[in-house]
């Protein structure tokens, strides 16, 4: 700051008026509004800054968090429901898969109970398989109907779910399957969407491996 | 720092040439501080690319793990002679799956690592990738599996 100095020999007033006050006064210059404008929007970036990773930050782990939440629950639900659908028994007296449902909502199955080698065709010593999804979960349930009957499980294998679809194929792996008889491919089809993180949507082929 | 006895005018006069940081230094300094917090905030979109890395690569190779599945079903199905290079078009991008070649690239090599377009023997080895279309750009490990093992 540029002050006038006081001189001793005016012997006038100091701040009095007069010409040398004027002079005095456009000197005095305080910043500009450019400069005002300019430090300003520097001092916001600064603020934003240093909010950021209190504010900002802890609302991105979060969505971070959740959505590899989504993909790690996608990953293993996809790959269970692979490990179960391969083991879909095949009746070898009817030519056809133990199918009891299959549509775009819903896959009923039976697989061989293990050691069980006798039964060739689809009987009720089986283990029953259903894949379903309800609302953003999607079940997975076992029926034990054999000779070691255990109480039906149930497992939600995600949370995340937006959609899940079931697609069955012939061999040639792009015709739809007309039935048990004919049906070789399980294609899944499935969208992961917590709130408000992006959706993530796949595919996967399954081959039926018994017949 | 009050002047010595003696030495006040001087003192005077310092004081009026300490004027502090002049318009120049404090905007020089500002303009340090804004650099720094835009690296900081740079860092914002690398966690969401890191975040879509993961997302690409789960969805990548789900759709790899199909096509590879196809093309041992068909090697157990119908034959060596059947799996051709083109098995998996169709079974990329498409439908819901958005952003990815609708055909995933299959490369079939014999027994001497040469690339064939039929596979005639239980030596030949398929390698899997899929492109993703849409940007960012996914660079996925591919896939290889020896058809002769399912």
């Amino acid at each position: 700051m540029h002050l006038p100095r006081p001189r001793a020999s005016t012997g006038q007033p100091r701040y009095g008026l007069g010409p040398r006050l004027h002079r005095a006064r456009q000197r005095q210059h305080g910043f500009t509004l450019v400069e005002l404008i300019i430090a300003a929007a520097l001092i916001a970036l600064l603020a934003k800054t240093a909010t950021f990773f209190w504010i900002d930050g802890l609302g991105l782990a979060r969505s971070v968090n959740t959505d590899s939440a989504a993909i790690a629950d996608g990953r293993a639900l996809l790959e269970r429901l692979t490990r179960e659908i391969r083991e879909v028994k095949y009746d070898n007296v009817n030519g056809a898969y133990c199918v009891t449902a299959m549509t775009a909502a819903h896959l009923a199955f039976k697989k061989t109970r293990p050691g069980d080698t006798a039964a060739a065709a689809c009987g009720s010593n089986d283990i029953a398989v259903d894949i379903a999804p309800t609302g953003a979960t999607i079940n997975l349930a076992y029926a034990d109907a054999g000779a070691s009957a255990t109480p039906a499980l149930s497992r939600p294998l995600t949370s995340y779910a937006s959609t899940f679809t079931l697609a069955y194929f012939k061999a040639d792996g792009v015709t739809a399957a007309t039935g048990a008889g004919d049906l070789r491919f399980v294609q899944l089809l499935l969208t992961q969407q917590p709130a408000g993180v992006q959706a993530t949507t796949t595919r996967t082929l399954v081959a039926l491996r018994n017949n | 720092m009050r002047p010595p006895s003696g030495q006040r005018r001087r003192g005077h006069l310092r004081d009026c040439r300490q004027g502090g940081f002049t318009l120049f230094e404090t905007v020089t300094v500002i303009g340090l501080l804004t650099l720094v917090s835009l690296a900081l905030l740079a860092m914002q979109p690398q966690i969401f690319k890191t975040q879509t890395a993961g997302r690409d690569e789960f969805v990548g190779v789900e759709l790899m793990r199909g096509c590879a599945e196809r093309l041992l079903a068909v090697r157990r199905n119908t034959g060596f002679s059947s799996v051709t290079s083109t098995l998996c078009n169709g079974m990329g991008g498409g439908g819901a799956v958005v952003g990815w070649d609708p055909n995933p690239t299959v490369t079939l090599r014999d027994a001497t690592n040469t690339s064939v377009t039929t596979c005639s023997s239980a030596t030949c080895t398929a390698t899997i990738v899929i492109a993703k279309t849409a940007a960012p750009t996914a660079n996925l490990l591919p896939i290889t599996l020896q058809l002769s093992a399912y």
